[in-house]
């Protein structure tokens, strides 16, 4: 496991990329690497809040602790009162001015579903790295700000079904059930022989080096590299591959079907992951990337080569799938609840068996596309390798044939 | 601009690709060929063949008119199934390779990790005369009734290696293998791990992660799903889609 300086301690593996086990602690930096925002769900002492505290020790001058609550405005935190102009100052506004809270990078909200729609918004807007004060928007973070919630959803709560539900799947980009991925015992061993408060640790703060700019480094690496052409076809099969049903014979997409799915899906169908997930929005297509890129620059971190992490490109995105995907309104929840005990990660794990199977199934196919626009020359042969879920190729290899022959003009 | 996929520009996967189509000669008529090549992992295989599965498709198209021919070879192995595609296979490997037959569901569950992310078909669910399916239901009860079944013997499982086809109906032979099966009426959604000589559910197990999943059709089609579930509720015996396999099994005794 790697050092991690902090109260929290959880060995329990997450993922393995290239051979490397990806711990708790490897999710933070990922979603900080990635500028990423993270949701840690998880039931009352399972340690959330006690990880979002212990990462705020990355940004020791830049970071802010939240408790949520309806009566609080976002923007107190950020405006102090000039003494100076107290005494010429004509207005309470001209009084007022930012703090040096402004520079804050990483904002922790503890207890994120206890606060009404409107202070989410606020919190989610510091998230995003702008604050609104009098209809003027500020900067924050000078070009870094994430943020780290954490709360209780409650084992009925479902992404579509409420308002809060909505909120998480759009501004919150991924989410981590801290309940499914507890500390071993070995770990719980460690943690109540060193300390027996039972309270969050506040008191102490780590040195961790310069971690600050490792960070900021390792964003800058992890968002301007170019994205894999690899990555980018996995990203289209989750946006358009996943979309399509076959219904009686009848091609459609589930986007169409809208709420006629997942029960107009039938038989074989019904039996498979037509039935079980919707395709994801471009946004957490987004999300996907980004964490995927965040989680090879991990695995480099721990040794992997870079031959090794380009031959794990499709783990490395359907990891990422998994934990971008799991809260994120996707799957169908009364199936989740039958046939995997209401394991969202279960669910997802099937259906990223069954992407596996068809990538493999489909690398030659979509190697000798590639071959065919790289020619530039087109083969209706070639082209009619990609229906049903892969029709979405055809129009990918058309296109780009297009637009190769018109550069090669 | 030059695309990249895994490191190759796929110059030579298009050119063996584009030989292998032009080299195609369709031979309707052709005799069976000799030595096919089949794969073996294990005992169990997917028809990787493309010569194979044009014999099998020939023979389908021409002996079994009345059933509709889904089968297709994309991607190196031949996909599809619905249990009237798996017995006409099974009559065909009978007849012209007789040490392959189809996998029954017994021989599926030595390899599930094979069969994930697809499906199987393996067997039918007869569980009474009047749901749906019950023409072809009542037409297979009553080879069943010459053999001594009754109705009170409810619900019968059947391999579907050893079957043959009647047109859209379902016919016994000497090799047919059925019997009582519990399971089968099992509530929907029945959690279990161990399984019984025929490959199927044995006793419930709240613990288990796998589940077979019943209904109240006359006649349903069986199968090994995408996730080891066994689905024994299908109604539409002619579904079929592009993740379902028909599994050879090389007979050991051979």
């Amino acid at each position: 496991m790697k050092e991690h300086k902090g109260v929290y301690q959880n060995s329990t593996e997450l993922m393995n990329l290239a051979g490397q086990s990806f711990y708790m602690n490897d999710f933070v930096d990922a979603c900080l690497y990635g500028r990423l925002n993270l949701f840690l769900q998880g039931d009352t002492g399972s340690g959330k809040t006690q990880l979002a505290k212990d990462t705020m020790n990355y940004f020791p001058d830049k970071s802010m602790f939240i408790l949520g609550r309806n009566d609080m405005d976002t923007r107190e935190l950020f405006q102090q009162i000039n003494l100076e102009k107290l005494r010429t100052g004509n207005s309470s506004q001209e009084l007022k001015e930012l703090t040096s809270k402004i520079k804050t990078n990483l904002f922790v909200v503890d207890e994120l579903p206890n606060c009404v729609p409107v202070v989410r918004a606020q919190l989610f807007n510091l998230f995003d790295g702008f604050i609104e004060i009098n209809g003027q928007t500020y900067p924050i973070g000078n070009g870094y700000s994430v943020g780290i919630a954490t709360g209780n959803l409650g084992q009925k709560f479902t992404e579509s079904s409420n308002d809060l539900g909505r909120a998480l799947k759009d501004r919150m980009h991924v989410t981590i059930d801290t309940d499914y991925f507890k500390p071993t015992a070995w770990d719980t061993f460690n943690i109540l022989s060193n300390n027996t408060n039972p309270r969050v640790d506040f008191t102490q703060n780590f040195e961790n080096g310069d971690l600050e700019k490792k960070i900021l480094i390792a964003h800058n690496e992890v968002t301007s590299k170019e994205i894999p052409f690899e990555k980018l076809l996995i990203a289209n099969y989750l946006i358009h591959g996943l979309d399509y049903a076959n219904i009686g014979g009848k091609e459609t997409t589930k986007t169409k079907l809208k709420d006629a799915w997942p029960n107009a899906i039938t038989n074989h169908g019904q039996g498979s992951d037509e039935a079980l997930v919707l395709p994801v929005s471009p946004r957490a297509a987004k999300s996907i990337l980004r964490l995927s890129q965040a989680f090879d620059y991990i695995a480099k971190e721990k040794g992997v080569s870079e031959k090794e992490i380009q031959s794990a490109y499709l783990c490395s995105m359907m990891q990422a799938y998994k934990f971008v995907g799991a809260y994120s309104g996707i799957l169908n929840d009364l199936a989740v609840r039958e046939k995997y005990g209401n394991d969202k990660y279960s669910a997802l794990d099937a259906i990223i068996a069954t992407t596996q199977t068809q990538f493999q199934e489909k690398e030659k196919a979509i190697v000798s596309g590639i071959g065919m626009i790289n020619e530039g020359k087109k083969y209706k042969k070639v082209l009619d390798q990609f229906n049903g879920r892969w029709g979405f190729m055809k129009n990918f290899f058309e296109n780009a044939f297009e637009q190769n022959s018109k550069q090669l003009k | 601009m030059k695309f990249i996929y895994k490191g190759t520009d796929g110059t030579k996967e298009l050119k063996r690709f584009l030989s292998q189509v032009h080299n195609k000669n369709p031979k309707p008529e052709s005799p069976p060929i000799q030595n096919p090549i089949i794969p073996i992992t294990e005992d169990l295989s997917f028809v990787t063949d493309e010569n194979l599965y044009k014999e099998i498709s020939q023979y389908i198209t021409k002996k079994h008119s009345q059933i509709e021919n889904k089968l297709i070879f994309a991607d190196n192995v031949m996909k599809h199934s619905n249990p009237f595609l798996a017995v006409a296979v099974d009559m065909f490997c009978k007849k012209h390779y007789p040490e392959y037959r189809i996998a029954r569901q017994v021989d599926l569950e030595t390899n599930l990790s094979m069969f994930k992310g697809l499906y199987i078909d393996s067997g039918l669910a007869l569980r009474n005369l009047t749901g749906n399916n019950k023409e072809q239901a009542i037409y297979l009860f009553e080879q069943l009734k010459q053999k001594g079944i009754k109705e009170s013997n409810f619900p019968i499982w059947s391999d579907l290696r050893g079957l043959e086809l009647n047109g859209k109906n379902f016919k016994l032979t000497d090799e047919s293998i059925y019997s009582t099966q519990e399971c089968l009426n099992w509530k929907s959604g029945t959690k279990y791990s161990k399984i019984n000589n025929l490959g199927l559910p044995k006793e419930k197990d709240e613990n288990s992660s796998r589940q077979i999943w019943t209904s109240n059709n006359a006649l349903s089609s069986c199968c090994l799903d995408w996730d080891s579930d066994l689905y024994s509720d299908y109604s539409d015996l002619f579904d079929s889609n592009g993740v379902g396999r028909v599994v050879l099994a090389k007979l050991r005794s051979s």
